[in-house]
This record gives structure tokens, C-alpha cells and sequence, in this order.
């Protein structure tokens, strides 16, 4: 048996006990390295003859490949093994998982959301107002006459002023009805607004907060009519509930409207049939509605004779509650963790 | 208001009653909706007259009687243990055995203390007709035995309807009113009473204008005063039909003086009353202004001090009534009472509720004249039917009258251009519709011009002022069910105003949810005691206090959101054990130092308001949860994400401990930074101050960490924009300075960005880099802040690595470990005088 026979059969009897990539490139270095013993035997070349040279030289080639092809082998097939043994691995992932924590919105923000861009596909700009509003805008240019019982309706809280001083004229907003004012005094017919925002009024109850949120929608332009009020507010329900639903409108008074009228909707849970959430009735009463009172008009520099508009109002809290079922005003206002996670998506 | 439907359908004029289902059908269309209805009397439809024959005591009660009881047919046995039996021959009100009375309570024939007793003889309350549960119901003798009660007294079996009415329709506080509405809808005639004037009776009776005087400076607040006077006037019980009637309607029985007017002011929505003439001074009254602070005591017994705006019905001497409020108790008709005046009036509306407001009064009368009452033909109705009732059920005899006038408002002269009504319905009503409901409601229509009807309003609908409340009076009647839902299209398009500070705020609130926070909406106002802790802040003088609050609690307008979030924190450490981690964007409110600058068409009304300014707040509390990870980075963390989701670098700064509600030594300043300009404050960050949470309901110990961003203050970024990727590595070098703990550790980073930018002056090619390519700062990152061995106590060694990159050539270890050097060096030389014991590890 040649050397390089003798270190072909030592490697042989040493790979096969190699189990780790960092063994395996000990062992070629051992065997192929600088100082590797199949290398020192390529030393003794400058002592043979030219032909011998030849012979050995074909010799050592073939075992360095060899000891390469082999040593590759190994590789391989640690690389299967350690494949095969990572497959073994199990994790049962029916455990509880691990989740990133969640966030909600509130479900006023939510609804207002919604509702927002339900108005915006039908056309409406998004307008805004002061909570703490004069009552210039929120009474007396709305048609709201001094001292007459519609303002009681209200349940109104009063500002003092700014150093303490009653009747300073300031009040927390009723409604969100002084942004109509603000919009017909700072824009262009045709105007087509909805004003979504918080109110205030002195009630407190189960259903009712002394703080809560409504949507105003407002619609001035030529040769508008309670028709197209109805068709709006169809298309509104349509587009928020789904389509199939109908409306109704009933007669009602706000003095900044005439003719002014309450609407219902047909309800989005039983479609009618009478329900739970319509109280059997069939309709959910949704909020008031009418035509732009001319007085309003004449508040705020628009002519009533060239102009006519509708305008509309409803509580998105109360709309959010229809929505969610939630079964008591207050749970909105608590800031309880465990209602608010209730409402992930 | 309730309605009976039976006194109802006496009003019109048609063979059949119209059904309370109908009824109610049609008010609701019409505007006048049905909040509730309450069926009465079906109970009590076997009661029937019962005559007693013959009264004998109760063998083993004294105070028992077997009476002898006439049904129509037979004589019965019943037992009765009431105490105002009536004689022999009088009428009772009696269930026979088989009746089941209301509660459902079944008659029987039974054995009272051994004596057989066949039904029961009723009380007003067993039967449900009124409020006298002390005896038994008797009723005139010339009933007649054996009929049944409610065919005798038809106001019995009765469905009463609660209406909403509006504030616009005073005329629908009277069965008059909503009667003139049914009968217009069902195009019928009205049916008034019958009335018996005193025009044209003989022997005249005499005109005593002494009765009724106006002052001058009163004639604004009373446009009508018509006084009656009657003599022979016996106070009494009244019938039994108007009894009931009023009983249905939740009046209780007085006597038939003030039952009359109870009765004419629920039948014309006309408030009356009657004072006993012999107690008034001199028997006449002045309607006159009450000199300020003169005494009244009114008839519920509340003692009064009138204002001078007060409108008050006096005698000779003293106020005997507030105008329009209430009765005083002086001249109040009782069981003496012989003579009597009878007021029928008009009082200005906005003064009387000005009065009532005033003096806290809320009566039915006072409810009807602060949205005006007819004072014209409504008006004399009114008084003359009183007049007659006081006749016939009070044996009253008038011995004059008088009527004085003030100012009262013009009935409308409207014209009505059916082109109006198509062009606010939408829709063409028929004339004929339009005219017919427009006189069946009183309006006189001249429609000579077809095009444009003349009309003048009635002067019982004082709502009536103008052309498009007609075009609503014939909407209602028309039916809002038959006008089609046609959507017009703009005739230009419509003005787009781009706000963007709420796109901003939905961008803010988008943020703070994917950082894993609940989002709560607390209330806008706060008990001045929470907005304490803000005082160096927000002074009080600032605070927006509402006058009239519903609690002490809620009396002044947040000017943080802080105490609305501790609020929801109570709640949420009380009621379990999760993490806490809230947050709320809405607005605080506060007095702004100088006037609102504002300009625009609104701007005369914005200067004089407070100052609205939207913020958001962030609160982190682990609660009684053990792993939560909240912590006073986790708060930083949360605002900084949220400017960056805004598109802004973002950082902490020290706050040098004046934020006063955090903690002094766990506090910082929030700054976004603008490229290329100075870092801008939008916020602040840290644990909240224990005191307050001390003050609060509150686990002992507990930690919570707030952060709060001035959103409105956040500069406005425009689209994010692209650069392209680096093409050669960075590479970095650490380094680790030792300071002290109580050093800010931006504060070195601060250093160490200032030392670079002059050392890169030298190296054009060179730039300090992240991530992020070109962001500056962010290229030199805090690894760590290392505390323990090694390190001094009151020491730390921040570990600090910083980035650097050449665009355009790969960098070299040499030219970078220079430069590193350099910036090392000059670094520490620039913290030296702050921290003299700096020094590089």
C-alpha cells in the first residue's frame, strides 16, 4: 500500500465519525491543509524521477479528489441529517398564542368615521365649529326668538364670562347646528356640509349624557325641496345601512328649519318586521330634518327667494349605540377597559 | 298634554266617533306626535247605579251596614263599611258579584263577618274616576237604578293620549285645538260649545269698568284682560262628568270654581282664573308692574319678592296674582267664598316666561301663555264659557264685566305664491287641498290672484308669521308620505374647505390605537379641584367655568385631558386587573390671554370666545397586572411613534423639572424636528406626579406614566418623499461616557451631533448615518445606559454608537477612527463645563 493509499484509508476511518461542519474542516485541513499530511506527501515529488513524478503526481490528485469528493459526501449528508432532525421539531401551536397587544377606537370615533365617509361619497364637505359657541350663533340666528320656550327645550349650560360674570352670552353648544351659521357665513352656495361634533345639554340619564355627539348635514342651493331632503336622506340610509330600507318623515318643529319634520328609518335589524331594537315599531327614529328657515337665510345674508335648502341633524352616539347594541349611554363615557376592547375591528 | 278621545270626538262634527287608533294615526301625521296612550274604564263596564232601600247596622261590626241595594231588577244584601252611606234612596255606585274591578279585582258574593253580601258598593279610586278613597262614590239621585254607570257618565271609558307638542303650537294645549286639526285632516266641521254671551241679555248686565284697570307701563305685558264679576256663587263640589273628565286628563278635584277653569283650560287651552272678589281691596284689581321687591305669597303657599319686571294682578293694594304664574293666596276661592272675579287674559309670552323663569315657576298656565294664547275671538270664548259653566254649576250670577286692551300682536297678512309651495315641497299640491286646509285651520284665504292667495293668519295660531309656515301647514295636511324623494343635482359644484388639522388628528388617533391604547372620550368638564395641579400651567383666572352645572363635579371645562383619563383610571383599577393603556384626542378649552386673533365673517362672535385647542393624551398604567411593559419609555416611545406617524423625527428632551403635574425627577420635554430648522415643543412625557395620584381612589404605590401632545402645535409636513438607498456600508464605532445618572442623556447625544457636524466640515464626504439615510441624529444611538460595577454610584456609562458613511466611496477604518476620535474628543469637551466628570471609557 502506497502512502498516499495508507493516508486515504486514515482518512476514510476518520470521516466517518465527523459529525459537525466544524470537525469536518478540521479534518481537511489535517489531510489537505498547508501543513496537511496528503500535502507533506506531495513534498517527496522533488526527490523521484520525472517518470515516477508523473505516476505520483496522477496518484495524489486522485486521492486529494477523492479525499474532496468524500469529505463533500459527509458534508451532505450531515446537512440531510441535521435537515431530518430540525423536521423532528414540533411546536403546538394550539397553545394560546402570542399576540401583539391591540388598540381600539372609540366607538363615537368610529361611527363618526363611518358616517363621514358615507356623507363624503354623497358629496358633502366636512365642516366644523367651536364647542363653546355665542349664543348669537347657537339661538338667535338660528330663529331661536329671546326668551321663547324652544329655547328651553335645549336644557342649555351657560358660560360665565371671562371674569366671572353671568349673562356673558356664551353658552356650551346645543346642537351642531351654529356650524350651519358658520358655513353660510364663510362659504358659497351651493353649500353642502355635514358638521359632525360634540353638544351639550343638562340632561342626565340612562339615555341621555349631559355631553354627547350629533351630525348635522346642510344643503343650500337653487331649487332645493323637502323632495330632495327625502332622496338624500334615502340615499344616506342606503349607503350607511344598506339599500331596501325606507324612510319617513313626520311633521316636527325646530325653529331653524320650516317645514320641518322628524325622520325615521325603517329598522336595519328586522327591516321592518318589528324588533327588539325598534321596540316592535318597525321604524328607529333617526333625528330631525327641513327646509333652512328663511329667517336663518336672512341671519346670514342669503336670500331666501334666490336660495332654498334643507338641513338635517341626528346623535352619532346614539347612532353608534344602534350599531353595537350597546345597552347603556354611560359605558361610552367610563373609559372601562373591558368595554372598550370590545370594539377591535 | 293629554287628550281624551272622547272629549275629542264631541268636537267634531261627524254621526260616529273617529277610533283612538285613527286618532292617533292622524296626530302623528300631523306633527302632534303620541308618545303614549292609556286606555280607561274597561274595567268598570258592569258598575252599575245601585239605590239604597234600606240601612241596617251590621249585627257583629259596628261599623258596618247591610244595606239594601235596588239593582234595577232586585233588591241585594250588601255589606258596606263606609261612612257616608248616603239615606235611604240615594245612589251608590255598585259591581255586582262577577265584576272584576281595576288591578283585577274579582267581585264575589261573600260572607262579611257573617252576614252574606252580594257585590260592593265603590269608591272614585276603586273605580279609577278620581282621586277620593275615603268613602264611597255617590251620585245624584236622579240616576237611575240598574244602568250602567259609564252610560250615564260617558267620560269613563276614555283613551287619553300624551302628545309632544312643539313650542310653535300653543293652540294644541287645548282639545280645541288638536280638534280643529282632526277635523281639518278628516275634512269635517268643529263643534265648539254652545255658548250663552252676555250680548243681548235682558236685563242687561252692566259694564263696570271699574273692575279691571291697566297701567300705562304694563299695556306691553298685558294686551287683553276681560273681567267678570258674580255674586251668589256657591262653592261646591262639581258633577260628576267633569269630575271624571279632569281625573282622566291627571287634574285632581277641587271644587267646581277652580274645576271650571281647569275644565275651559285643558277644553280652549285657555289659562283662567278666579279670585274670591270679597278678599280683593275696593273688589277690583290693576294690572299693573310690581314695584321691585314687594312681598307675595302665591297660592302653593312660596312667599315671593316681585321684580319690577314682574307683571302682577293687584287689588286696590297688594299683588293678588303673579300675571299669568300663579294665584296668590290672599284672594284664593274657598268654601266662604260668595263673589267671585273671573280673569280671562293675554299676557306677553317672552314676559311671562322672563317672570315664571325668574321666580322658578312652571304652571300649566304659565306653560300656555309663554307660547301665547288666542287673544282675540279664542279668548272670549273662553271667558264666556267659563262664564256659563260658573251659571250652571255654581249658581253664579254676573253682575258685570269690563275689558281692557293692550298691545298684542297683529294677526299675519301673508301671501302665499303656489309657486313657493312647489318649490319648497318639491312636489304640486292641489289648490283645492291647500285652500281646504288652510280654512279649516282659520286661515282666511283669498285666492282671487290663483297664483297668490291673500291670508291672514288666525290669531290662534300665533306660529303663522309668514309665507313658507303656510306652505307647512299644507305639507302636513298634504302628508310628507306624498311628497317623492327626487335628489337634485348642484347647479355648481360644491366648495371644497380642506381642513387639515382633522386629518391630522385622525392621523393621531390612528397612531395611538396601533400602539396597542384603547381609545376613551371622557366628559368635557371637570371639577375645578382636578385642574388644580395645572394651575402654573393654566391659571385659574383662565378657566371656563359653566354657570349652571348639573353637579359641582362638572363645573369647569378641561383645560387638560390628564384629569379625564385618571377619571377612566379609577374606574379601570377598581373593576379588574388588565394593563391600562388609554388614550383620548379632544379639546381643552381655556380663556385665551389676549382676544382671539381671528378674522373672516365670524370673526366679531370668535373674539369674544375661549380658546378651543385639541390635544391628545396618552395614560400607560399597569394596574394591579403584573407584566404590563408600561413604563415611563413605553410612554415616550408612544408619542414619539406618534409624530413619527405623523412624518416627524421626534425626541425627548430634559424638562428641567417644571412640568408640575409629573414627576420632578420622571419628566421630559417632547420635541418634533423639523429638517432643517429648530426643534419644535409639541409636547410633554413622564410619570404622573404621585401627589395626584394620591388624591385620587388609587392603589398605594401605583405608577402611571401620561404623555400629552399639543396637536394643533405639530408642524405640518407635506408627502413623504423618497430618497434612493445607500450603495456603499457604514460602519460604526462605539464608545462608552461615563456621566452622572441625574444627566440627561440627550444632552451627550446633543454634544456629540454638534462635535460631529464641525469635524464633517473638514470631511465633505463623509456624513454621519443611520437607518435612515441622511437623518442626522438618529445616527448616533444610546445602546445602553449601564449602572453596577465598574461604575461609580450616581454614575452611568452610556454605551453610544455611532454610524458613518461616505455616498459615493466605501470608508476607511483608519480615516473613520480618526474622525471618531476627533468628535469623541471635542464631544467631551463640549459637555466639560455641565459635567466636569465626564470622561470616555
Amino acid at each position: 500500500m502506497s502512502a498516499l493509499e495508507q493516508q486515504l484509508e486514515a482518512f476514510r476511518q476518520q470521516v466517518t465519525s465527523v459529525d459537525s461542519e466544524a470537525d469536518l474542516q478540521q479534518l481537511k485541513v489535517a489531510f489537505l491543509g498547508k501543513k496537511g499530511s496528503v500535502s507533506q506527501l506531495r513534498r517527496q515529488m522533488g526527490k523521484m524521477k520525472p517518470e515516477e513524478r508523473k505516476a505520483f503526481g496522477a496518484a495524489f490528485n486522485r486521492c486529494k479528489n477523492q479525499i474532496e469528493s468524500e469529505l463533500e459526501d459527509r458534508r451532505k449528508h450531515l446537512d440531510q441529517q441535521a435537515r431530518l432532525r430540525d423536521l423532528e421539531r414540533t411546536e403546538d401551536l394550539t397553545m394560546p398564542p402570542t399576540r401583539p397587544r391591540f388598540g381600539t377606537l372609540h366607538p363615537i370615533t368610529r361611527t363618526r368615521r363611518e358616517l363621514l365617509a358615507t356623507f363624503r361619497r354623497l358629496g358633502f364637505d366636512v365642516a366644523e365649529g367651536p364647542h363653546i359657541e355665542h349664543e348669537a350663533y347657537n339661538f338667535d340666528a338660528l330663529n331661536f326668538q329671546p326668551e321663547h320656550p324652544a329655547r328651553d327645550e335645549q336644557d342649555t349650560f351657560f358660560v360665565r364670562g371671562q371674569h366671572g360674570e353671568e349673562g356673558s352670552g356664551i353658552v356650551l353648544r346645543t346642537h351642531t347646528s351654529p356650524v350651519q351659521i358658520r358655513s353660510m357665513l364663510t362659504r358659497q352656495p351651493p353649500i353642502r356640509v355635514v358638521a359632525p361634533g360634540t353638544v351639550f345639554r343638562r340632561d342626565d340619564d340612562p339615555t341621555h349624557s349631559p355631553m354627547f355627539h350629533q351630525i348635522e348635514g346642510l344643503y343650500v342651493d337653487r331649487d332645493v325641496s323637502m323632495a330632495d331632503l327625502k332622496a338624500t336622506l334615502l340615499q344616506f340610509t342606503s349607503a350607511f345601512f344598506g339599500t331596501g330600507l325606507d324612510i319617513r318623515l313626520r311633521p316636527s318643529f325646530f325653529p331653524f328649519v320650516e317645514p320641518g319634520a322628524e325622520f325615521d328609518m325603517q329598522c336595519p335589524f328586522c327591516r321592518g318586521d318589528g324588533c327588539n331594537v325598534c321596540k316592535t315599531t318597525g321604524w328607529i327614529e333617526l333625528g330631525g330634518s327641513g327646509m333652512v328657515h328663511p329667517a336663518v337665510f336672512e341671519s346670514v345674508g342669503i336670500d331666501p327667494e334666490e336660495y332654498t335648502g334643507w338641513a338635517f341633524g341626528f346623535g352619532i352616539d346614539r347612532m353608534a349605540m344602534l350599531l353595537h347594541g350597546i345597552p347603556d349611554l354611560r359605558l361610552m363615557f367610563d373609559g372601562d377597559v373591558r368595554f372598550l376592547e370590545q370594539f377591535p375591528c | 298634554m293629554l287628550i281624551s278621545c272622547y272629549w275629542l270626538n264631541q268636537m267634531l262634527d261627524r254621526d260616529e266617533p273617529v277610533a283612538p287608533a285613527q286618532i292617533s294615526e292622524i296626530l302623528t301625521s300631523l306633527g302632534l306626535e303620541v308618545e303614549c296612550q292609556e286606555v280607561h274604564g274597561e274595567c268598570v263596564g258592569d258598575v252599575i247605579v245601585g239605590e239604597i232601600r234600606a240601612k241596617d247596622p251590621h249585627p257583629k261590626a259596628d261599623r258596618l251596614t247591610v244595606v239594601k241595594l235596588f239593582n234595577g231588577s232586585e233588591e241585594l244584601q250588601v255589606v258596606c263599611g263606609a261612612s257616608n252611606l248616603p239615606e235611604v234612596g240615594g245612589k251608590v255606585a255598585f259591581a255586582p258579584v262577577g265584576a272584576v274591578l281595576p288591578g283585577d279585582f274579582k267581585i264575589g258574593a261573600r260572607q262579611i263577618r257573617g252576614v252574606d253580601s252580594s257585590g260592593m258598593i265603590c269608591s272614585e279610586v276603586e273605580l279609577e274616576i278620581g282621586h277620593d278613597g275615603d268613602g264611597i262614590l255617590i251620585l245624584p239621585t236622579s240616576f237611575e237604578a240598574g244602568v250602567p254607570l259609564h252610560k250615564l257618565v260617558p267620560q269613563i271609558n276614555d283613551t287619553v293620549l300624551e302628545l309632544g307638542v312643539t313650542p310653535n303650537r300653543p293652540d294644541a294645549l287645548g282639545h280645541v285645538g288638536v280638534a280643529r286639526d282632526v277635523a281639518t285632516k278628516l275634512g269635517c266641521g268643529l263643534k265648539l260649545p254652545e255658548l250663552r254671551p252676555l250680548e243681548g241679555r235682558s236685563p242687561e248686565v252692566a259694564e263696570l269698568p271699574e273692575l279691571v284697570t291697566l297701567d300705562e307701563d304694563a299695556q306691553d305685558r298685558c294686551g287683553r284682560y276681560i273681567g267678570h264679576a258674580l255674586q251668589n256663587v256657591t262653592v261646591a263640589p262639581s258633577p260628576l262628568w267633569m269630575r271624571v273628565q279632569l281625573h282622566r286628563l291627571g287634574l285632581r278635584a277641587i271644587n267646581n270654581c277652580v274645576d271650571i277653569t281647569n275644565y275651559v283650560l285643558m277644553e280652549q287651552g285657555q289659562p283662567l282664573h278666579v279670585f274670591d272678589r270679597a278678599r280683593l281691596n275696593e273688589g277690583r284689581v290693576v294690572v299693573r308692574r310690581a314695584n321691585a321687591d314687594e312681598p307675595m305669597t302665591t297660592l302653593d303657599d312660596t312667599e315671593i319678592k316681585l321684580s319690577a319686571e314682574d307683571l302682577v294682578i293687584a287689588d286696590a293694594q297688594n299683588p293678588q296674582a303673579l300675571a299669568g304664574v300663579m294665584g296668590g293666596a290672599d284672594s284664593m276661592v274657598s268654601e266662604a267664598t260668595t263673589t267671585i272675579l273671573l280673569e280671562a287674559a293675554y299676557f306677553n309670552p317672552p314676559k311671562i316666561r322672563a317672570s315664571a323663569r325668574r321666580h322658578g315657576f312652571h304652571t300649566d298656565s304659565s306653560y300656555r301663555f309663554e307660547r301665547g294664547v288666542d287673544h282675540s275671538r279664542g279668548l272670549s270664548r273662553a271667558s264666556t264659557r267659563a262664564l256659563n259653566l260658573l251659571e250652571d254649576l255654581a249658581g253664579a250670577e254676573c253682575i258685570g264685566h269690563t275689558e281692557v286692551v293692550g298691545e298684542r300682536p297683529p294677526a299675519a297678512q301673508i301671501t302665499l305664491r303656489r309657486s313657493r309651495v312647489r318649490r319648497v315641497l318639491g312636489v304640486d299640491v292641489p289648490a283645492d287641498a291647500a285652500k281646504a286646509t288652510l280654512t279649516g285651520l282659520g286661515v282666511e284665504v283669498d285666492d282671487s290672484n290663483p297664483e297668490a292667495w291673500q291670508c291672514v293668519a288666525p290669531t290662534h295660531r300665533p306660529d303663522l308669521l309668514r309665507e313658507d309656515d303656510l306652505v307647512e301647514e299644507i305639507m302636513r295636511f298634504y302628508g310628507l308620505d306624498n311628497i317623492p324623494a327626487v335628489a337634485s343635482v348642484p347647479s355648481a359644484p360644491v366648495e371644497e374647505v380642506r381642513d387639515p388639522s382633522q386629518a391630522r388628528i385622525d392621523r393621531v388617533i390612528d397612531s395611538l390605537r396601533e400602539a396597542g391604547l384603547h381609545e376613551v372620550v371622557s366628559m368635557a368638564f371637570t371639577a375645578k379641584d382636578k385642574l388644580a395641579p395645572f394651575a402654573s400651567v393654566t391659571p385659574e383666572s383662565q378657566i371656563v367655568e359653566v354657570q349652571n352645572p348639573m353637579r359641582v363635579q362638572a363645573g369647569y371645562m378641561r383645560t387638560h385631558l390628564l384629569p379625564g383619563l385618571l377619571d377612566a383610571l379609577e374606574v379601570n383599577v377598581a373593576h379588574h386587573a388588565r394593563a391600562i393603556g388609554l388614550f383620548e384626542v379632544g379639546r381643552v378649552y381655556a380663556w385665551p390671554e389676549a382676544p382671539n386673533a381671528a378674522d373672516g365673517p365670524t370673526a366679531e362672535v370668535d373674539r369674544q370666545l375661549p380658546r378651543e385647542s385639541p390635544r391628545a393624551g396618552i395614560l400607560l398604567c399597569a394596574g394591579r397586572s403584573q407584566a404590563s411593559g408600561y413604563d415611563a419609555r413605553s410612554a415616550s416611545g408612544t408619542i414619539v411613534h406618534a409624530l413619527e406617524r405623523l412624518g416627524l423625527a421626534a425626541q425627548v428632551a430634559a424638562s428641567d423639572q417644571t412640568i408640575p403635574f409629573l414627576h420632578p425627577g420622571v419628566q421630559g420635554r417632547v420635541l418634533a424636528l423639523v429638517p432643517g430648522g429648530e426643534p419644535i415643543e409639541v409636547g410633554v412625557v413622564g410619570e404622573i406626579h404621585p401627589d395626584i395620584l394620591r388624591g385620587r381612589e388609587l392603589p398605594d404605590g401605583l405608577r402611571a406614566y401620561y404623555a400629552e401632545l399639543r396637536v394643533d402645535e405639530v408642524p405640518t409636513v407635506g408627502v413623504a418623499q423618497a430618497t434612493g438607498l445607500p450603495r456603499f456600508p457604514a460602519t460604526s464605532r462605539d464608545l462608552s461616557l461615563e456621566v452622572p445618572v441625574s444627566f440627561p442623556a440627550a444632552d451627550v447625544v446633543e454634544a456629540l451631533a454638534q462635535a460631529a457636524s464641525v469635524a464633517l466640515r473638514d470631511e465633505p464626504e463623509i456624513i454621519l448615518a443611520g437607518d435612515h439615510f441622511d437623518v442626522g441624529r438618529r445616527a448616533i444611538e444610546v445602546v445602553e445606559d449601564y449602572r453596577g460595577k465598574g461604575v461609580d454610584a450616581g454614575q452611568r456609562a452610556l454605551l453610544l454608537r455611532m454610524s458613518y458613511r461616505a455616498p459615493e466611496r466605501s470608508v476607511t477604518d483608519t480615516e473613520v477612527q480618526k474622525l471618531h476620535q476627533k468628535i469623541v474628543v471635542a464631544a467631551c469637551d463640549l459637555l466639560k463645563p455641565r459635567v466636569p466628570t465626564v470622561r470616555v471609557r
